[in-house]
């Protein structure tokens, strides 16, 4: 788990595309690890595909940053800066652009590439899920922001419409078929792709609030989805059932995990107060402020994203009522049902006060982020 | 009184401590924070009373200078954007927040004894508190942005306590249905809330409404856009005030507890939509088919509501549809524009649908104590009757509620519904109409509400038509068996009445005879059962206060035309604000008119209630009614008509007038047909493509190891087989 860490931050501080390169190939072997080591009984076949998709898309990331690097000097560079500055004919550009954006779209997960998620957070530990939902997900995001947007400025001009466009569709289709999902880890695990959409959004309108609402998105959905994961983890503990139909009237013998579980679907609802709604309504704010776009196409995208805003409380709600609502007496030992100890608590809690935080006050993260998307959307208006 | 001003944005914030207290507490300290549990409530009724003074000293300074206060803080900073908090204070926020404010302490008093017993008190004392605060946010919010904010967390305080009792099943169904419907609603908001900022770019209501006018004025919008976004907007009023095509969740929402139905659904949030309309009206007005869309949504709305009111068992859920009914009338008037009279009613109906609340939920809880604590069973009008010897305070509580809002000229509902009515003549003859007969239905179904629960006797005892019923006997302890053997025996002889007063349909078919056996089987056994006890006197004295503000609370637009002055507080609290069809009639010179229109609505409520009588009149009670009933049998083949007709309208009622079924087929089963769907597309399309590149790659790999596979004979037969292809290809091209 530490060298899964030491691979991620690896991957977000890294200034050199070669390093970042091999900081994300890195991480993949812990993950791997966990999830063939402690998971559930289908653990092998999520691994390795889990391992075959991010490797897959790692062959495109390889491309890319070779090709960005030997491309243009008389020696291989791979410094992010002196890249950035860097322009590239046009072709050449959108064919580096797809290559990141297919590495990408495996890990964040973008629509047609998401299956690999729903089946590893499924299987895994839910510590592995927390730190797969909190962090691993975010990191295609990140990379999505840092390579394609800085770097291929002109492509990502031209894929945004795409972008948007995937995005929407994302945060309909998976918000609709986390309903019909069964299991309580891939019905979380299916609302975290849905959330994504709205980065995938917010990334792709290149405006200041949009770029700012992903960044907020990207940072609040990692603490929800990993606070929501680690709550289902321990309710799991306790209940010995994934399958929510078997779940019902939890509520009585654990209030206190059935209290954050509420706030937290709460919170991934949108519910304002919370981070997720800023970040949201900042999306929103992206796509409809954003100069680049008809009125149409903006009131129809607008349109079908808050469509998925309907969605978004029908599953959550649903799982939340399956699982702790109604009366049910178990026939499982109920000496295993005591409520949240101390340390489950506090893990929780201290989840969810930055969720509270962002959501209360979100210029702590605005004012950080906002100097460093000036200057990546500096390059979209004056070049 | 300027520090007042200054220091009215901390109205919401005043009743904040205490959930965030009770939560810390009740997450960090279960145990001493149950002991204390009592002590939790004062805090909260005192913070209440503070913002309750706080709101009326700001009111009386509306009324001696009408003026608004603004204050604005940036909440978020950045170039391009900025989120801003404000207050923004003036008639309308004034008279809302007196009336969250007052009605929430009654409440609050009257929960305290009413929750005692609950596991969750302090978690409802919490939600209680939580749902003011936003609701006080709401109401003095100044953009709407700080609008769409509080009304998703009044809904989600609403959630929360149609779920308190989450381990009922129908709650948990409940409140998600409640949640679902008015996000439904709060989707339209957030649209119609970006499009108008797209439109002005603007959230701030003052320079919305003057960049929006002037934009009007240049003939610079695109008219049909406009309008799209208006009606999203209103579309969030339609769900939060249950307006016709999503009242679905308000009459599911009563699986709460019966405080909340007083606070949340009849008296405070269900108005929001209201206010919002209220607030949004400038902008409105300048679209002109959205002001028909509101009335027309209101008519339709007043129409339903009465009529599914009609034949609810359930003494709550007939509560609910007639709160349902009687937003309609107020969407309705202000459709027409006449703000004042939607506010007035607003007031009005606040009031007294709180004190019916009340005195239903202090009916309930003492029914409970009988026959067991189910919704199903203490809610059920079937089982009570004749309750009016044993709670009378509660009955006089709901008698002047019922009286009130069939519109019986001295109590609050008259004046303000009487308001409507005659400004609907001036709208439209249909509408008014329609608006009319309303009214004598509102009376028809209130009274029978309070007829099938008060008079004659009470039926609980005569609770044999379906067998698991029984069961609440065995709970009480103090009979004695034989008692209950003889008790058994004498229901067998009537099973039918019982029956048809389960259902409600057509109670008066019951003939002369079957009603002497029944005031026979009564007779004896009356003493031998236990019956309702009034309730405490936490419980009664909110009550009795609703119940003078009840009675008084229409003074306040009565005209005192003393010196020539038309001094009437309510129109002077809202005079800069709009009137579009009493521009020149504002002043009550006409009080014949006046006269004229409220005799008419007077007769029509009699009409009404005398119906309600003659139909619901206990069928035990006197020879007169027998002899009434009698009569009315007699009629012949006319009366096989009206009892189709009857049967026809208890139907409809009965099942909702078929809306939720239709939603439940289409919509529910829609999204579960569309998630099937995806869910196997997801499976199979997907997944299947990249198993397939899986399982290809497996094959490929197998025969190549196949045809790899280290035979030296098979090597040379492939060599072979190639230098004879590169041969006859050679021979080929040199020929």
């Amino acid at each position: 788990m530490l060298a899964m860490y030491s691979g991620q931050i690896g991957s977000f501080s890294s200034r050199d595309l070669l390093l970042f390169f091999i900081m994300w190939e890195f991480e993949l072997i812990p993950v791997y690890l966990l999830l063939s080591m402690w998971g559930g009984k289908k653990r092998l076949y999520s691994a390795t595909k889990f391992i075959l998709y991010t490797a897959g898309g790692s062959v495109f990331l390889l491309i890319g940053v070779l090709g960005l690097g030997l491309y243009g000097s008389n020696e291989p560079t791979l410094n992010f800066e002196t890249l950035a500055n860097q322009s590239y004919p046009v072709a050449l550009e959108i064919i580096f652009y797809i290559g990141f954006l297919i590495a990408f779209a495996v890990k964040s997960p973008i629509i047609p590439l998401h299956t690999w998620l729903p089946d590893t957070h499924g299987e895994a530990h839910y510590s592995t899920c927390m730190l797969l939902a909190g962090i691993l997900l975010k990191m295609g995001a990140y990379g999505l922001v840092r390579i394609n947007m800085e770097l291929l400025p002109h492509a990502h001009s031209i894929f945004s419409p795409w972008l948007i466009i995937v995005g929407t569709m994302q945060i309909i289709y998976v918000a609709s078929t986390s309903l019909g999902q069964r299991n309580l880890k891939k019905r979380i695990a299916y609302s975290s792709v849905s959330h994504m959409g709205f980065i995938i959004i917010g990334i792709g309108s290149i405006t200041d609030t949009g770029l700012n609402g992903a960044i907020l998105q990207i940072i609040s959905h990692g603490f929800i989805g990993a606070a929501l994961f680690f709550l289902a983890g321990t309710s799991y503990d306790r209940m010995r059932l994934v399958y929510l139909d078997e779940m019902g009237g939890m509520a009585i013998s654990i209030p206190k995990i059935f209290t954050m579980f509420s706030i937290l679907s709460m919170a991934s609802l949108a519910l304002p107060g919370m981070s997720g709604f800023v970040a949201e309504l900042i999306v929103f704010f992206g796509i409809i402020t954003s100069q680049k776009y008809f009125l149409m196409p903006k009131i129809l995208i607008t349109f079908v994203m808050a469509i998925g805003m309907i969605l978004t409380p029908i599953y959550s709600l649903s799982m939340s009522r399956q699982m702790f609502y109604g009366y049910k007496l178990f026939n499982a030992p109920s000496s295993y049902f005591f409520d949240s100890g101390p340390r489950e608590l506090f893990v929780s809690i201290s989840i969810f006060l930055p969720v509270i935080g962002i959501g209360i006050y979100p210029d702590f993260i605005l004012s950080l982020s906002g100097e460093k998307v000036e200057t990546i959307l500096y390059n979209y208006f004056y070049r | 009184m300027e520090h007042a001003d200054q220091y009215s944005w901390i109205i919401p914030f005043v009743p904040l401590p205490i959930p965030i207290l009770i939560g810390m507490g009740l997450l960090l300290f279960p145990t001493a924070t149950k002991n204390l549990r009592r002590m939790w409530a004062f805090p909260n009724i005192l913070l209440l009373s503070i913002v309750m003074i706080f709101s009326l000293d700001l009111s009386i300074q509306q009324i001696n200078g009408s003026s608004i206060y603004q204050y604005v803080w940036s909440w978020t900073i950045n170039n391009d954007f900025s989120f801003e908090f404000g207050y923004f204070i003036d008639s309308l926020t004034s008279i809302m927040s007196i009336l969250i404010t007052t009605v929430g302490i009654f409440v609050l008093i009257y929960s305290d004894n009413y929750m005692s017993h609950d596991e969750g008190y302090l978690r409802f004392f919490a939600y209680m508190s939580l749902f003011n605060t936003s609701m006080l946010g709401l109401v003095t919010s100044c953009n709407l942005i700080q609008i769409y904010i509080f009304w998703e967390l009044v809904g989600m305080c609403s959630y929360l306590l149609i779920g308190f009792w989450f381990t009922r099943p129908a709650a948990a169904n409940a409140c998600q249905k409640a949640f679902v419907t008015n996000r439904i609603g709060d989707f339209g908001l957030l649209l119609g809330i970006l499009g108008f900022y797209w439109i002005t770019g603007s959230f701030e209501f003052q320079d919305l409404f003057e960049i929006f006018n002037n934009l009007i004025y240049n003939n610079e919008v695109h008219f049909l856009f406009v309008t799209l976004c208006a009606s999203l907007l209103f579309a969030g009023a339609v769900a939060k005030s249950a307006q016709f095509p999503l009242h679905v969740w308000l009459p599911d929402a009563m699986e709460g507890p019966t405080p909340i139905s007083a606070l949340i659904h009849a008296a405070t949030m269900v108005a929001a939509g209201i206010f919002l309309v209220a607030r949004l009206l400038p902008l409105f007005i300048v679209i002109p088919y959205i002001m028909n869309l509101i009335s027309l949504i209101g008519i339709i709305t007043v129409l339903l509501g009465a009529t599914l009111a009609l034949a609810q068992n359930d003494i709550k859920r007939g509560l609910a549809y007639s709160t349902m009914s009687q937003l309609g009338y107020m969407m309705l008037a202000l459709g027409m524009g006449s703000y004042r009279a939607a506010l007035f009613h607003l007031i009005t109906h606040a009031y007294s649908k709180a004190l019916l609340f009340l005195a239903s939920g202090s009916i309930i809880h003492s029914m409970e104590a009988i026959v067991g604590y189910s919704p199903e069973k203490s809610q059920n009008m079937v089982f009570m009757g004749g309750l009016r010897k044993h709670v009378p305070v509660t009955q006089i509580a709901f008698l002047v509620g019922t009286l009130s809002l069939c519109g019986i000229p001295p109590l609050a509902c008259f004046w303000s519904k009487d308001e409507i009515l005659s400004d609907s003549w001036l709208y439209s003859p249909i509408f008014a109409i329609i608006a009319w007969s309303t009214a004598g239905l509102t009376a028809f179904y209130m009274f029978r509400i309070y007829l099938l629960t008060f008079e004659g006797h009470l039926n609980v005892h005569f609770q044999k038509y379906s067998g698991k019923k029984s069961s609440s006997f065995y709970s009480i302890k103090l009979w004695g068996k034989e008692e209950q053997k003889i008790i058994n025996r004498n229901f067998r002889l009537f099973p039918l009445l019982t029956l048809t007063m389960n259902n409600n349909e057509q109670p008066y078919t019951i003939g002369g005879k079957k009603e002497a056996r029944i005031t026979i089987t009564n007779f004896g056994y009356k003493k031998a059962f236990s019956y309702p006890h009034e309730s405490d006197n936490t419980m009664l004295f909110p009550m009795l206060i609703l119940l003078l503000f009840t009675l008084f609370v229409g003074a306040i637009a009565i005209p005192f035309n003393q010196e020539g002055m038309h001094l009437d507080i309510l129109s002077k609290l809202l005079t800069p604000s709009i009137n579009l069809l009493h521009q020149n009639s504002n002043d009550f010179e006409d009080s014949y008119q006046f006269f004229k229109n409220a005799t008419f609505s007077v007769s029509i409520a009699c009409f009404g209630i005398f119906t309600a009588f003659l139909l619901y009149k206990p069928f035990y009670s006197s020879v007169q009614n027998l002899n009434l009933l009698n009569s009315f049998v007699k009629r012949g083949p006319k009366r096989i008509l009206l009892d189709k007709m009857i049967y026809l309208i208890y139907d409809w009622s009965y099942n909702r007038g078929y809306i939720d079924m239709f939603y439940s087929i289409s919509l529910t089963k829609g999204i579960r047909g569309l998630a099937e769907l995806t869910h196997f597309f997801d499976r199979r399309v997907i997944d299947g493509i990249t198993s397939g590149v899986g399982i290809t790659s497996f094959f490929v790999g197998e025969s190549v190891k196949y045809l790899g596979g280290s035979r030296i004979s098979f090597y040379l037969l492939l060599y072979l087989v190639y230098v004879f292809i590169f041969l006859v290809i050679s021979y080929f091209i040199l020929f």
